[in-house]
């Protein structure tokens, strides 16, 4: 039953820490306007979680 | 169940919180892209809150738990996984054909490969399968669980509050609201699960106590009907919302991210329910919980009987925030196919931004309106669900699999008779099956026997999926005659 409680500990962890990440991500966004303007009018910042 | 007037306090403010952003966002709409793509401006983090909370509703929530409740962790692996995969083939293949390509939704794939008659027919599937009518109805009855409203008054005022935030502020409202509702349902599962899980005494617990099928992968239902559900999962393939969200991406790289950190939430999320819904399946085995208990409701009985006051609240706001964020995103996206896909090509070709947006937010309340008056024809979530996603799957997966994948000329006519005739072997199918069929309990489903050979509801793609094929097969002669 071990793995069955660790995969459930892992779900815990994405779905509280890991949602919490992505929401920061997405907030740091927000607070940097030109991040938010279209790409084809001149704006874009770095993406936080785009690894490209 | 009563709320304490903080919990309530804290609803309103939720609710006039989407509203105010609806309100703050409206200001940026000039161009129809700017209210149905967000000015294709969206990155990876916005991405990944809007894919996961709009596209799981309250069926991912109490009916993955129903069914967990019902057949264990085969509902993980065996119905979940194949989702898994057709994400990634939508993330690592189809994300990147559409980089600055201009559409706005996916019949205008169809209409730039095939014409308007299919185009057509994917907007009417689209529109369809977009009706939010799951979630309007979970909605009616977390407001009569929560406040005691009558069912009809909870699906009014959720789909009056949703429509407001969405009309003004369209997609960027959509987006941004469905950022905190991401949020939100994830803790709430991510604070539940250990407080249900050590009241059934972790897995151990449940396995002193559950059948030994209930931790079987593959599960102990009939293969084909295992194969039928697992199979729905090419619904992802040509689900609009997620083309809505390709399209409304800054570029490649945001939403082919935004699609793989979605497949591990989504993943961890439908871990959760499983988990939740043996959890229920144990103390309905102690006799803790009724054992006529209807399936959908396994998840909101554990949780209550587990979580602490204030958590409660925490847990009715993340269901809140689940049906809000899909009710709003498919009510955009199926306005979005009543005028844009299907009023504009047959009668306004010509018409300018304005019209459309002004169209659109009245198209908003018909969509609503539709919703709340066939809401309770479906009795049971996984269903309602599979008869959906049939719709959409049988029109949109030949001749948009074939204008994605598939080099060389296109055939019209073969677009327009491989969507119109997957769209009527689902309608007939499930016809022939709601008269002629009866209930199979076992299952909740219905069935039909033809020359000895079982047929259940859920194996009607195996029938519309080779109309659909053979449709265009006929259709690509015909033209290659003329």
């Amino acid at each position: 039953m071990i793995i069955w409680d660790v995969a459930t500990w892992l779900a815990i962890a994405v779905l509280g820490p890991g949602a919490l990440v992505v929401f920061v991500a997405f907030l740091r966004d927000l607070i940097r306007p030109a991040s938010r303007e279209d790409p084809a009018e001149g704006g874009g910042g770095p993406d936080p979680l785009s690894r490209r | 169940m009563t709320l304490h007037p903080l919990d309530v306090g804290i609803v309103m403010a939720y609710l006039a919180g989407m509203v105010a952003i609806g309100y703050v966002v409206s200001g940026r709409i000039r161009r129809f892209a700017d209210f149905f793509v967000a000015g294709r401006a969206l990155t990876t983090p916005i991405l990944i809150c809007t894919l996961v909370s709009s596209y799981y509703g309250l069926d991912a929530l109490f009916g993955d738990a129903g069914d967990a409740s019902r057949e264990g962790v085969v509902v993980w692996f065996t119905y979940g996984r194949p989702y898994t995969l057709a994400l990634l083939v939508t993330a690592l293949v189809l994300a990147r054909k559409f980089e600055r390509t201009g559409f706005l939704t996916i019949s205008d794939v169809l209409a730039a490969t095939y014409g308007r008659a299919t185009q057509v027919a994917g907007a009417v599937a689209s529109f369809l399968y977009a009706l939010p009518i799951l979630a309007i109805m979970g909605l009616a009855g977390l407001g009569q669980v929560m406040f005691g409203l009558p069912l009809w008054a909870g699906a009014v005022i959720g789909s009056v509050i949703s429509v407001a935030y969405v009309a003004m502020g369209g997609f960027w409202a959509d987006a941004l609201t469905d950022a905190a509702q991401f949020t939100i349902m994830c803790l709430s599962l991510a604070v539940a699960l250990p407080l249900i899980l050590d009241g059934v005494g972790g897995f151990a617990g449940m396995r002193q106590t559950l059948d030994a099928g209930f931790f079987a992968p593959l599960g102990t239902a009939p293969p084909l009907y295992t194969v039928a559900y697992a199979l729905t999962a090419v619904s992802v393939l040509v689900e609009p919302l997620f083309y809505q969200r390709i399209f409304a991406a800054r570029d490649r790289c945001a939403v082919r991210n935004a699609f793989l950190w979605g497949i591990l939430i989504w993943a961890a999320y439908d871990w959760a329910t499983t988990t939740a819904g043996m959890a229920g399946a144990a103390l309905i085995e102690r006799g803790v919980l009724a054992a006529d208990l209807p399936r959908d409701q396994v998840l909101m009985r554990v949780v209550t009987l587990y979580l602490p006051v204030g958590l409660s609240g925490l847990f009715l706001g993340g269901v809140l925030a689940t049906a809000m964020s899909t009710i709003d995103s498919y009510l955009l996206l199926a306005s979005g196919n009543l005028v844009y896909d299907i009023y504009r090509p047959l009668r306004r070709p010509d018409a300018d931004d304005a019209t459309l947006i002004r169209y659109t937010r009245v198209s908003l309340v018909i969509s609503a309106a539709v919703c709340l008056l066939i809401g309770l024809y479906f009795e049971r979530i996984k269903e309602a669900w599979n008869f959906m996603a049939t719709v959409l799957t049988s029109t949109l997966l030949i001749p948009m699999g074939i204008a994605l994948l598939v080099p060389g000329r296109r055939s019209p006519l073969g677009g327009a008779l491989a969507s119109w005739g997957g769209l009527s072997a689902v309608a007939v199918f499930f016809a022939v099956l709601h008269v002629g069929g009866t209930p199979y309990a076992e299952l909740e489903t219905r069935r039909l026997t033809v020359a000895g050979v079982e047929i259940l509801r859920e194996y009607a793609l195996f029938f519309a999926l080779p109309v659909s094929g053979l449709g265009y097969l006929a259709g690509a002669m015909l033209d290659r005659r003329r």
